[in-house]
C-alpha cells in the first residue's frame, strides 16, 4: 500500500469509528429503546419521552464527549510538537485542572447565573494562566522532566485551591463535587453546555490546526524553524490560545478528563508517523473515539453511582504515562 | 446540744443527698442535642431554660423547621469536650450520628439517649412520648401528639390516587420503608418511585423520570438559591420541554420524624387537590 492509500485508509478507519461510537452513544442509556424508536426520536417523532431523552440528553451527550475528545487529542498533539515532549498533555501539565479551578471559581460563587457564557471564558483564563506558570518556571526550553515537576507542582496546586473554593462555597454538594472538577463527567448534560463549549472548541481546533508545517519546522530546532520563515513565537502564541479553548470549555461543563491527549497522539504515531502536520487532524478524531468510548464504558460498567470518565481514561493513559517515562530514562542511560 | 449541734447538719446533707439526684432524673435542666432532629424535639418538648446546646444545623434555614428560633441557644460542634465543660445532665443523640462523640461521652459517665430513627408516621407518637419522658416533660408530649393527629385527621381519605415522584439533588428519590413514602402514601399519592425500582434510598437517572413521569414531581430542595451541579440536575432543560407538574417542598418539612411532618402532610395532600383538580 502507497502511503497515500494507508493515510486515506486510517482517515477513514478514524472517522468510521467515532461514528460508530457516536451512534453506540446515542443508543445505550438507563432507559432501552428500540432501534426503530432511537432513529424517529432522534428526529422529532413519536414519543414525548424518548425525543426529550435522545434530543435533549443523549444528543448533547455524545456531541460533548465528541468536541472535548477532539480539542484533548488535537491540544495534546500540538503540546508535545512545540515543547518537543513526549509527556506533554494538557492534563500532565495542569492545563486541565487551572481550567477547572477557574470554572469552579465562577460556578459556585454564582457569578455563572448572571451570564453563562463566563463558565467557559474563565476555564480559558484558568488553562492560560497554567500554561503561561509553565514557560515561567520551565522556560522556553525546558527538559522533560522540569516540565514534569512543574506540571505536577501546579496541578496540585490547582486542585488544592479546586477542594478549597468548594469547600467555601455555599452549597452543601459542592464539596461531594471536587470528584466531577477532576476526574470529568458527561452524565445528564445539556444542550445549553453543547453551545457553551462547543462553538469555542471548535475555533481552538481550527487554530491548533493551522499550526502543523511550523510544528514540522520546528522539529529541526528553533533556528532552523526562523531560518524556515516560522515565527516561533507567534506559533507558540498560537498553541497556547488555540489549547486554552480546544480544553478549557470542556472542562468547564464536564471537568478534566485526564491522559486524553497524551495517549492519542502515542498511538496513533506508529500508524502515522512522528510529523506533527500529519498527526494533528488524526489526533482529534482519535481523542473523539476515546472519550466517546469512555464515556460509553462508564454507562455499561455497573457501578451503584456513575464512574467518573477521567477514571476510565486514566486507567488507559497511566499506564502508559509510566512506559513512556521507562522508555525516555532508557534512552536517557543509553545516551550517558 | 452538742449531739443535736452534730447531727443537724448531716441530716441536712443526707437529705439532699437522697432528693437531689431523684430531681435531676425526673427533669434535666442542662440538656444538649447532638444532631438536627433531636434539636427539634428538644426544642419542642424542652423548656427554653433547659437546653443547653443545639447542633449548629439548628439554624440552617435550608434543613431546620426551627431555624428561626434556634439562635436563643448556642450551638455545639458535637465535641465531647464542649460537652463535658457545659456540664449537661442528658444528651440526645441520635442512631449513627457522632458515634465515637457519643461513645467517649458515655464512657465518661454523661447520660446520652438516643432517640430512633422513624421510617413511619405511626411511629412518631411513641418517639415524642419516649423523648418527653426523658425530659420529664410528659404532658407537653402530649399535647404535641394531639395536636399531630388532628393535622393528619383533616387530610380528606383518598378517593383516587395519582402518582408522585420526590426528586432531590443528584436525582435521588425515596422509595417504600422511608417516612416520606408514608407522608406520600398519607397524603394520597401513590409513590412512583416504587414502580421505578427505587426501594430505601436511591438515585433515579433523569431518561427514567422521563420515560416514566409521575403525575406530579416534588422538588425537594436543600436551599434556595445556592449553587451546585447536583441540584442543577432539577433545572435540566429536558424538564422544560415536559409538561411534568412540579411543585417545592422544601427539605427542611421532609427531613425529620418529628410531629411537624404533619405539616409537610397536609401540603402534599392540598397540592393533591389541586392538581386532582387541575387535571
Amino acid at each position: 500500500m502507497t502511503r497515500t492509500t494507508r493515510d486515506i485508509a486510517l482517515g477513514l478507519g478514524l472517522v468510521l469509528v467515532v461514528l460508530l461510537l457516536f451512534a453506540a452513544s446515542l443508543a445505550l442509556g438507563p432507559v432501552s429503546l428500540r432501534p426503530g424508536a432511537l432513529v424517529d426520536a432522534l428526529l422529532g417523532k413519536g414519543e414525548t419521552a424518548s425525543i426529550l431523552i435522545m434530543q435533549q440528553i443523549r444528543l448533547p451527550r455524545a456531541i460533548l464527549a465528541v468536541a472535548i475528545g477532539a480539542g484533548l487529542g488535537m491540544s495534546g498533539a500540538a503540546l508535545q510538537g512545540l515543547l518537543r515532549n513526549p509527556l506533554a498533555d494538557p492534563a500532565v501539565i495542569g492545563v486541565s485542572t487551572m481550567a477547572g479551578l477557574g470554572a469552579v471559581l465562577v460556578f459556585y460563587s454564582g457569578l455563572v447565573v448572571m451570564a453563562p457564557v463566563v463558565l467557559p471564558l474563565a476555564a480559558m483564563l484558568g488553562a492560560l494562566v497554567d500554561i503561561i506558570l509553565l514557560f515561567l518556571l520551565c522556560g522556553r526550553h525546558g527538559g522533560t522532566l522540569s516540565l514534569i515537576l512543574a506540571g505536577a507542582g501546579i496541578n496540585s496546586l490547582g486542585a488544592s485551591l479546586t477542594a478549597l473554593a468548594l469547600n467555601l462555597a455555599p452549597s452543601p454538594f459542592a464539596v461531594a463535587e471536587l470528584v466531577f472538577w477532576l476526574l470529568g463527567s458527561l452524565t445528564d448534560r445539556s444542550m445549553e453546555h453543547v453551545w457553551l463549549a462547543v462553538p469555542l472548541i471548535l475555533l481552538g481546533l481550527v487554530l491548533l490546526s493551522r499550526t502543523g508545517r511550523a510544528l514540522d519546522a520546528l522539529l529541526l530546532g528553533d533556528q532552523v524553524a526562523e531560518s524556515l520563515g516560522v515565527s516561533v513565537g507567534r506559533t507558540r502564541a498560537i498553541i497556547v490560545i488555540g489549547t486554552a479553548l480546544a480544553v478549557g470549555p470542556g472542562v468547564a461543563v464536564a471537568g478534566a478528563i485526564g491522559f486524553v491527549g497524551l495517549a492519542v497522539p502515542h498511538l496513533l504515531r506508529p500508524l502515522i508517523g512522528h510529523r506533527p502536520s500529519r498527526l494533528l487532524i488524526p489526533s482529534a478524531f482519535g481523542g473523539a473515539a476515546l472519550v466517546l468510548g469512555a464515556d460509553l464504558l462508564v454507562r455499561v460498567i455497573p457501578t451503584a453511582s456513575e464512574l467518573k470518565l477521567g477514571v476510565v481514561t486514566s486507567l488507559l493513559g497511566a499506564p502508559l504515562f509510566l512506559a513512556l517515562l521507562l522508555r525516555l530514562r532508557r534512552q536517557g542511560e543509553a545516551h550517558a | 446540744m452538742s449531739r443535736a449541734f452534730a447531727i443537724g447538719p448531716w441530716a441536712i446533707v443526707l437529705f439532699l443527698i437522697s432528693v437531689a439526684p431523684v430531681g435531676a432524673a425526673e427533669r434535666p435542666h442542662h440538656v444538649t442535642s447532638l444532631n438536627l432532629c433531636t434539636d427539634q424535639l428538644l426544642v419542642a418538648l424542652a423548656d427554653p431554660g433547659d437546653i443547653a446546646s443545639l447542633s449548629p444545623l439548628a439554624g440552617d434555614p435550608g434543613i431546620s423547621g426551627i431555624a428561626a428560633s434556634a439562635d436563643r441557644w448556642p450551638d455545639n460542634r458535637a465535641s465531647a469536650e464542649e460537652i463535658l465543660r457545659e456540664q449537661v445532665d442528658l444528651v440526645l443523640a441520635e442512631p449513627g450520628g457522632a458515634g465515637p462523640t457519643v461513645a467517649l461521652l458515655q464512657r465518661l459517665g454523661v447520660r446520652v439517649e438516643t432517640v430512633p430513627m422513624v421510617d413511619r408516621l405511626e411511629q412518631i407518637a411513641t418517639t415524642v412520648r419516649q423523648v418527653a419522658a426523658w425530659l420529664g416533660q410528659q404532658e407537653r408530649g402530649d399535647a404535641l401528639i394531639r395536636e399531630m393527629e388532628r393535622k393528619l385527621a383533616e387530610i380528606p381519605p383518598p378517593t383516587e390516587r395519582i402518582t408522585a415522584l420526590l426528586y432531590e439533588a443528584n436525582g435521588w428519590t425515596v422509595g417504600k420503608g422511608t417516612l416520606s413514602d408514608d407522608v406520600l402514601n398519607a397524603a394520597g399519592f401513590v409513590n412512583q418511585a416504587e414502580r421505578l425500582g427505587v426501594s430505601g434510598y436511591g438515585a433515579v437517572s433523569l431518561e427514567r423520570v422521563l420515560a416514566d413521569p409521575p403525575d406530579l414531581l416534588i422538588e425537594n430542595r436543600y436551599r434556595v438559591g445556592e449553587i451546585s451541579l447536583a441540584e442543577m440536575l432539577l433545572d435540566h432543560p429536558a424538564f422544560l420541554h415536559t409538561k411534568l407538574r412540579r411543585i417545592n417542598i422544601p427539605d427542611r418539612m421532609l427531613i425529620c420524624g418529628t410531629p411537624s411532618i404533619a405539616d409537610a402532610a397536609l401540603a402534599l395532600a392540598n397540592a393533591k387537590r389541586d392538581e386532582v383538580a387541575a387535571q
